[in-house]
């Protein structure tokens, strides 16, 4: 099965295209790191990795991540699918990142990161949350962190890998699609609420 | 005939239009308007969000309308600005992700160019040159009009407020809700338009420049030290007087000192009953062919940037790159980017 997989929940724009059968193996793979042109570069490195095949379904990291870039990810799988009749599977984005016996930590902005922790089995025991690095650290505890939260508030040994890969997120999607477990909504793991208050009384103009 | 899909995100409203030939086949619009009203205006990050969950269901419902498939379709139109940046990014994602995978050419078109060129559905081709006059929430525009699938150039503009805003920022402070356009409209009727002189900013001023902003603090000035209950439709009725006696009479002049006998108004303002009445009266004067689409046509829509693809795809207009941005401030000069 072919999988065109796309993630924008990081300053990495990466579209892949993945191949998930006995074992996991990436066609094709762009990635290119500018947080401000996801609208911009995504769809260029989806037309380049669809040069090496015809995708069966669409993967997307949903993720979370800074909502405008996750947007433009989200939108074009679900557009892509939309267009080709295929089935579009969203996933956690740092699904993308784990490892066995991990913490993954992104950088939320704000002074904040997204986190997640996994057991053993690379399965997610704790998260997606969204707190101050310190909140994440308290949870973490002395688990091995990847992801490039961890690396820009200093509290990681390792930070590599720092991005989702395309290829962990195909794995993880079609494996659970195939096990019949119903894929993430397309909608971005927001974690917040928009910023918008509520005005009070007018102003006054005169004196 | 080229099919042409147009999709429109540059604020509140997600449009999907479909046109062939200048025939509007389909016009689906799914709006965020009423999550923004109990903040008095649009939040970004709200309408952003809107669009995302608005699209394909949109899409689907404009095909569907149209009695076509996505395989039909010959090009794919999107309004790539101006607007909100984050709004606009959705709308091009999607444009992008459809004609790439069903292989078609991409027009990233300018909104305002769209208002102007929508008019075409109802009224055939539009004789240019022309003056297009485009006053919504977001703008309020005079443009010359050689050629709409080449180039827009801008004549005056707001110095401040936009036409809309004027309108929504007044119902605010009458407690009228949001968006105030419609219901100050409406409460005008029952008002007198000459029972308040509320100013005309810049209306001697020798550009095509207007201004609403002094407007908006007479009538809250107005509004604060009026003793008793506040005269509302008569409130209404002469701010609206004031914002539409400004507005066609920069255009009417600049119909006349441009040598030029069509004007076009668009734009949500342009759905404003005075404004239409007004400025048929004062064009029937002065000898000048007016032409306003119905509202559903004037406030953002799908149809507008299919109407415009269309004219594109007729010129022989090259489409824009795949790497085509999201530009909040896209001039007006720029018809595809
Ligand atoms: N009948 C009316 N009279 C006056 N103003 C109106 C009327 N109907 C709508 N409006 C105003 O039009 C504006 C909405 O216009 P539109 O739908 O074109 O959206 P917009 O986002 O402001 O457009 P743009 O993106 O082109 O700036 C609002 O400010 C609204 O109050």
């Amino acid at each position: 099965m072919l999988a065109l997989v796309v993630d924008t929940s990081t300053p990495a724009v990466s579209a892949g295209l993945v191949r998930v059968g006995a074992d996991v193996q990436v066609v094709a793979e762009t990635v290119v790191v500018d947080g401000r042109r996801h609208g911009e570069l995504l769809a260029l490195g989806v037309r380049e990795v669809l040069k090496a095949g015809t995708p069966d379904l669409v993967v997307v990291g949903v993720g979370p991540g800074p909502f405008t870039g996750l947007r433009v990810g989200i939108m074009t799988a679900a557009a892509f699918g939309d267009a080709r009749d295929l089935p579009v599977l969203g996933v956690c984005s740092l699904d993308g990142l784990a490892e066995p016996d991990s913490a993954v930590v992104t950088d939320a902005r704000r002074k904040e990161v997204y986190w997640a922790i996994y057991d053993a089995e690379g399965q997610r025991v704790a998260g997606p949350h969204v707190t101050t690095p310190d909140g994440a650290q308290a949870a973490i505890g002395d688990r091995r962190v990847v992801g490039d939260g961890a690396l820009l508030y200093g509290f990681a040994t390792e930070q590599e890998p720092r991005y989702p890969s395309v290829r962990r997120l195909a794995e993880v999607a079609v494996r659970r699609h195939l096990a019949g477990e119903a894929a993430l909504p397309l909608t971005p793991l927001y974690l917040r609420r928009p910023d918008a208050t509520e005005p009070g009384a007018a102003k006054k103009v005169t004196a | 005939m080229p099919l042409v899909l147009g999709i429109e995100t540059s604020c509140d409203e997600t449009g999907v239009g479909i046109v062939r030939d200048r025939v509007l086949l389909a016009d689906a619009v799914a709006s965020s308007v009423d999550e923004h009203a109990r903040f008095g205006g649009v939040v970004p990050e709200v309408a952003s969000r809107a669009h995302l969950e608005a699209m394909i269901p949109t899409v689907q419902r404009a095909l569907q309308t149209a009695g076509v498939t996505l395989n039909d379709l010959d090009a794919i139109a999107v309004t790539s600005g101006p607007g909100l940046a984050g709004a606009l990014l959705v709308g091009v994602a999607a444009a992008k992700a459809y004609a790439l995978a069903l292989d078609l050419p991409l027009y990233g078109v300018n909104h305002l160019a769209a208002h102007v060129a929508v008019d075409v559905l109802e009224h055939g081709p539009l004789p240019e040159p022309a003056i297009a006059m485009l006053v919504s929430g977001g703008h309020s525009s005079l443009l010359l009009v050689e050629d709409v699938t080449k180039t827009l150039l801008p004549l005056g503009q707001t110095v401040d407020d936009a036409a809309g805003e004027a309108f929504d920022k007044v119902a605010r402070l009458l407690g009228l809700g949001f968006p105030g356009g419609p219901v100050v409209d409406r409460r005008a009727r029952d008002g007198d338009p000459r029972a308040i002189p509320f100013p005309r900013g810049m209306l001697t001023d020798p550009s095509y420049d207007v201004s609403f902003s002094g407007l908006k603090t007479a009538v809250a000035r107005w509004v604060e030290k009026h003793a008793g209950p506040i005269p509302v439709a008569d409130v209404c009725a002469s701010f609206q007087e004031a914002v539409v006696d400004l507005l066609t009479a920069k255009a009417i002049r600049a119909c006349r000192d441009q040598g030029v006998d069509h004007l076009l108004i668009g734009g949500g303002v342009a759905a404003n009953s005075r404004l239409r009445a007004l400025a048929e009266e004062r064009c029937a004067k002065a000898g000048i062919v007016l032409r306003v689409p119905r509202p559903g046509l004037c406030t953002d829509n799908g149809a507008m940037v299919a109407a415009l693809g269309d004219r594109l795809v007729d010129a022989g207009v090259a489409p824009s790159p795949l790497d085509l941005p999201a530009d909040s401030a896209m001039p007006v000069e720029l018809v595809v980017a």
